[in-house]
């Protein structure tokens, strides 16, 4: 039997006035852009939805959303029209079972009831509108279901926001646990701080909420790492894309060619990167690539096709002369080590021509080989790392596209030197078809990318 | 816990099969959509890549392709014992045509068709490596010739899994380490093959052994055959230094060369084969190991929210929505009666009195000068002891300032039609702070304006002035 289908241990229900942000919250706390309707109007979700949250395939936890409250003094007045009651909660109850002030306090009735059937709530607040005389006596109502409640401060990072009101107008309430949670803005260190609150309140299931914190924690490792992964089999496939193309054709065709290749990596790149981050496809598309011109293959000059001659041509011109001076060797040294020197010799050119003569061999046949600028590499990295940015920062809630600022230049010289690397190793470039990325190559610039992400963060 | 039983080790063909999936849909930018198949990998369990692995085999395709692929090793396998037959008898007849004649044989004669060539083929075998002609020369082609003569590939389909496998296994270096294996398993029968008959020939028949040399002095001779014998001379055979290099010998003499002989090819021919044999069984290994094993790989790290869930939801909605879909306030017809009779009511000239609700809106940003103002009322519970504190006589219209941020609610809309059920005079809403609404977008202003005039409609109030209509136009 899998466990999957028992109880969760934790029930916790998502509260608070209508139009707070409950729906949102749910999302970016599943990670689940597709998760209900959000819209900026009253009474948008009218139905109790529950979500597990699973480590393991095992639910630790449920998150229940509710409807907004909309009308707490008409409930307040419907309590106390009922009677008496022993105590708050028993009045609740009361009021759970009955018919909710002729139907009209339905949509209230939904929400106490799933609190009454939860363990602890999340009390969902705009601090962008001051707290309200009415505000409190929806506290009061909640307080009266008997159980812990965690006021989170939604729209915190809205430049109306107005936390400190707020923290007064709760403390005054008996509330002083709560957690700053913006859930357009993600903040991972306010969730993890999030799940540390619940522990305070829910002691009984602490080491539950640690695992399901830690779960997170490690979830967020992985998806940098893979995302890092992702944007430096970009640079590494872009970089080393070579297009051979006929000198009688015009360049500029050619280019436009290359430019629609480049375009297209990049566009597969973000796809995945919002796949990894689970945002729906279509919450950024790439500016256009200004990609002015294509360079000639491989600058002859350039340090670092230097550097791979160099190895190339040392270990060729090595074995060469290890292969001649076997050859004298057999002969029995009659040769007199001429075979070591021709050796080194044919190794030389072997790996000249390799690096070089090829490409000086289509020349002559009436071919060009185009590759990608490096001013172009330098856009393409820094605005990958900007995406990731973005990325970083974005909440399943937000329904606004990533926007991505402008950008220049590499965005550092460890990142330069581990792309340009890749530019001198044609045949690791899934754009001049290889199977997969080349371990060596991509690493370097996945951690350079790290990173360039850790600098800022 | 949970109990299911644990994933196996992929092997080969399913690891490629992965690699193939993987490729593929990275290619098309997108994975294949496959409710079962996913659901299958989430039923096995374990980490990403185990998932992965039981998704790829679960694709619509894998069934046929699966099979094909597990065939791929078997007969890989085959044609290289094959291939090493055909050399260990390549071997034997060689060494066979070689005793086969005379009485007498020619020790360098015998060393060069047995460890020469061998030899010679395994330095320039070597000088490839280095240079690093191998892995270009020996990438997906030879391989899927041979595929294709053997009919595991299947030529008419454009991408056939069995061909993408063989591109898989020439590329990243790994086709050179497999060529590198069959070629030196081959040597190594041939040498292997050779070594055998030469064994079992000296020990049934009777043969001399000489040096004799044409072109060589003396000297040379004696120098070449020393330097020969620094190997067998290592495993404890004797060389020209104790022996003659020319009959007539004694029979232990005799017998020493023939030691010497055996261990010479053994230590020339097959010990370095089997060497270089071993390294590239290694090195294959490890490069075999790595294909469909990158659980970073864009095309399987993506799979992870598909086969890896970290939520569901749940299927039983546990309040379901009341029937009378949408909210009172968004409803079209609302706002369209709205629109029809809630601003074109004029407010009158005079004997107006404003009070706040909720938030004291600054007065004289809003609305008329001649209006009276009352003390702001922070509770809506407070709104119909309102009615008693009007001043009676003259006056002729109630507004109600609120903020247009706020959100027009349902609790609002009740205590506004109990304040229009006991007012004496006809309301009207007028909505302060309405920069703070428009700095949150043009269109969720014009929403958030059309929520309110619905709402005023419904609880029965006139309209809606401010929010940017003037109050003169309002009031014409
Ligand atoms: N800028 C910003 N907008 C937010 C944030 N949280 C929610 N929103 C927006 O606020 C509006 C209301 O969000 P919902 O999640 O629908 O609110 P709710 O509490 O579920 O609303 P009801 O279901 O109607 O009670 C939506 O337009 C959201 O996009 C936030 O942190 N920042
Ligand atoms: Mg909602």
């Amino acid at each position: 039997m899998s466990t999957a289908n028992q109880q969760p241990a934790i029930r916790l229900a998502v509260v608070g006035h209508t139009n707070t942000g409950k729906t949102s919250l749910m999302r970016t706390l599943t990670r689940d852009a597709a998760f209900g309707e959000v819209s900026d109007r009253p009474a948008t979700t009218r139905d109790v939805r529950g979500v597990d949250l699973l480590v393991d395939d095992t639910a630790l936890l449920s998150l229940f959303d509710t409807p907004g409250l909309e009308d707490p003094l008409g409930v307040v007045e419907a309590l106390a029209a009922q009677g008496e009651a022993p105590d708050p909660v028993a009045r609740i109850d009361a009021f759970i079972a009955g018919d909710h002030g002729q139907g009209r306090y339905e949509q209230e009735a939904k929400v106490l009831r799933q609190l009454r059937a939860s363990d602890a709530a999340l009390y969902v607040v705009d601090v962008r509108e001051p707290m309200l005389a009415r505000h409190h006596r929806e506290l009061r109502l909640l307080a009266d279901c008997g159980r812990p409640l965690l006021p989170v401060l939604n729209f915190v990072a809205h430049e109306q926001a107005d936390a400190e009101a707020w923290r007064q107008g709760l403390a005054r309430s008996g509330l002083h646990v709560l957690a700053d949670f913006d859930t357009v803005v993600y903040d991972h260190g306010a969730e993890q701080a999030l799940f540390d609150k619940l522990q305070l309140l829910l002691e009984a299931h602490r080491d539950t909420l640690a695992s399901l914190a830690a779960q997170r924690r490690q979830q967020r490792g992985v998806l940098i790492d893979d995302a890092c992964a992702c944007v430096a089999g970009l640079l590494v496939d872009v970089a080393g894309a070579q297009q051979r193309a006929s000198l009688d054709e015009a360049i500029g065709l050619q280019v436009e060619r290359l430019q629609a290749r480049v375009r297209q990596a990049e566009q597969t790149c973000v796809d995945t990167l919002l796949e990894l981050f689970r945002f729906e496809l279509g919450a950024f598309v790439s500016p256009e690539l200004p990609l002015q011109q294509g360079r000639w293959e491989l600058d002859p000059f350039d340090p670092e096709a230097l550097r791979v001659l160099g190895i190339r041509t040392g270990s060729a011109v090595a074995a060469g002369a290890v292969g001649g001076l076997s050859v004298d060797a057999m002969l029995g040294g009659a040769s007199l080590g001429t075979g070591a020197a021709i050796g080194a010799g044919v190794g030389a050119v072997v790996s000249g021509y390799r690096s070089f003569g090829r490409h000086w061999l289509d020349r002559v046949r009436g071919y060009r080989t185009l590759v990608v600028e490096e001013h172009t590499l330098a856009l393409l990295c820094a605005r990958q790392l900007e995406l990731l940015r973005a990325l970083l920062r974005r909440g399943h809630a937000s329904t606004a596209r990533v926007a991505v600022g402008a950008v220049s230049g590499w965005p550092g010289g460890a990142l330069r030197g581990a792309v340009m690397r890749a530019r001198s190793h044609a045949y690791a470039s899934r754009l001049n078809g290889a199977t997969a990325p080349d371990a060596a190559l991509l690493a370097p610039v996945a951690i350079a990318l790290q990173e360039a992400l850790d600098a800022r963060r | 816990m949970s109990l299911r039983p644990r994933p196996t080790n992929p092997d080969l063909a399913q690891r490629l099969l992965t690699a193939e999936v993987c490729r593929r849909e990275e290619a098309r930018g997108h994975p294949q959509d496959d409710p079962q198949a996913e659901a299958a990998a989430r039923a096995a369990g374990g980490d990403l890549l185990q998932r992965a692995h039981v998704r790829a085999r679960h694709l619509r395709g894998s069934a046929e392709a699966l099979p094909r692929l597990q065939r791929l090793p078997r007969v890989a396998c085959r044609v290289l014992v094959l291939l090493c037959l055909l050399a260990l008898l390549a071997g034997v007849t060689a060494t066979k045509l070689l005793l086969g004649e005379g009485a007498v044989l020619n020790l360098p004669l015998l060393l060069l068709v047995l460890v020469g060539a061998n030899l010679l083929m395994l330095i320039l075998w070597l000088l490839a490596g280095l240079m690093g002609v191998g892995a270009s020369l020996l990438g997906a082609l030879p391989w899927t010739a041979l595929a294709a003569r053997l009919r595991l590939v299947d030529r008419s389909a454009a991408d056939d899994p069995v061909r993408a496998a063989l591109t898989v296994l020439g590329g990243g270096g790994r086709g050179a380490a497999l060529a590198g294996l069959t070629s030196h398993l081959c040597w190594l029968a041939y040498t292997l093959g050779g070594l055998i008959t030469l064994a079992l020939l000296m020990s049934l028949r009777e043969f001399q052994f000489t040096w004799q040399t044409t072109l060589l002095a003396a000297d040379s001779l004696r120098g070449l055959a020393s330097a020969l014998s620094w190997l067998p001379g290592l495993l404890g055979a004797g060389g020209p230094d104790l022996l003659p290099l020319q009959p007539p010998m004694s029979d232990p003499e005799r017998q020493a060369w023939a030691r010497w002989l055996l261990l010479a090819v053994a230590g020339y021919g097959a010990a370095p084969r089997l060497i270089a044999a071993l390294a590239c069984a290694e090195a294959a290994r490890r490069r075999l190991s790595r294909i469909g094993s990158d659980a970073q790989r864009p095309g399987i790290a993506r799979l992870r929210a598909r086969l890896l869930p970290d939520h569901r939801v749940q299927s039983t909605i546990i309040d379901p929505a009341p029937e009378t879909a949408g909210p009172p306030a968004a409803s079209a017809s609302a706002a369209a009666s709205a629109a029809a009779h809630g601003d074109a009511r004029a407010l009158p000239d005079s004997g107006v009195v404003a009070v706040s609700l909720e938030w004291p809106l600054r007065s004289a940003a809003l609305g008329s000068a001649d209006w009276q103002w009352l003390d702001a009322i922070d509770d809506p519970a407070q709104l119909c002891e309102l009615a008693d504190r009007l001043p009676q006589p003259g006056t002729r219209a109630l507004v109600l300032a609120l903020r247009a941020s706020a959100t027009p609610d349902r609790g609002l809309q009740r205590s506004i039609a109990a304040l229009v059920a006991v007012a004496p005079v006809p309301l009207w809403l007028v909505l302060g702070e309405v920069e703070r609404l428009r700095a949150r977008g043009e269109a969720a202003t014009a929403q958030r304006l059309a929520d309110w005039r619905a709402l005023a409609a419904q609880a029965g109030a006139q309209g809606v002035l401010g929010a940017g209509l003037p109050v003169a136009e309002a009031r014409s």
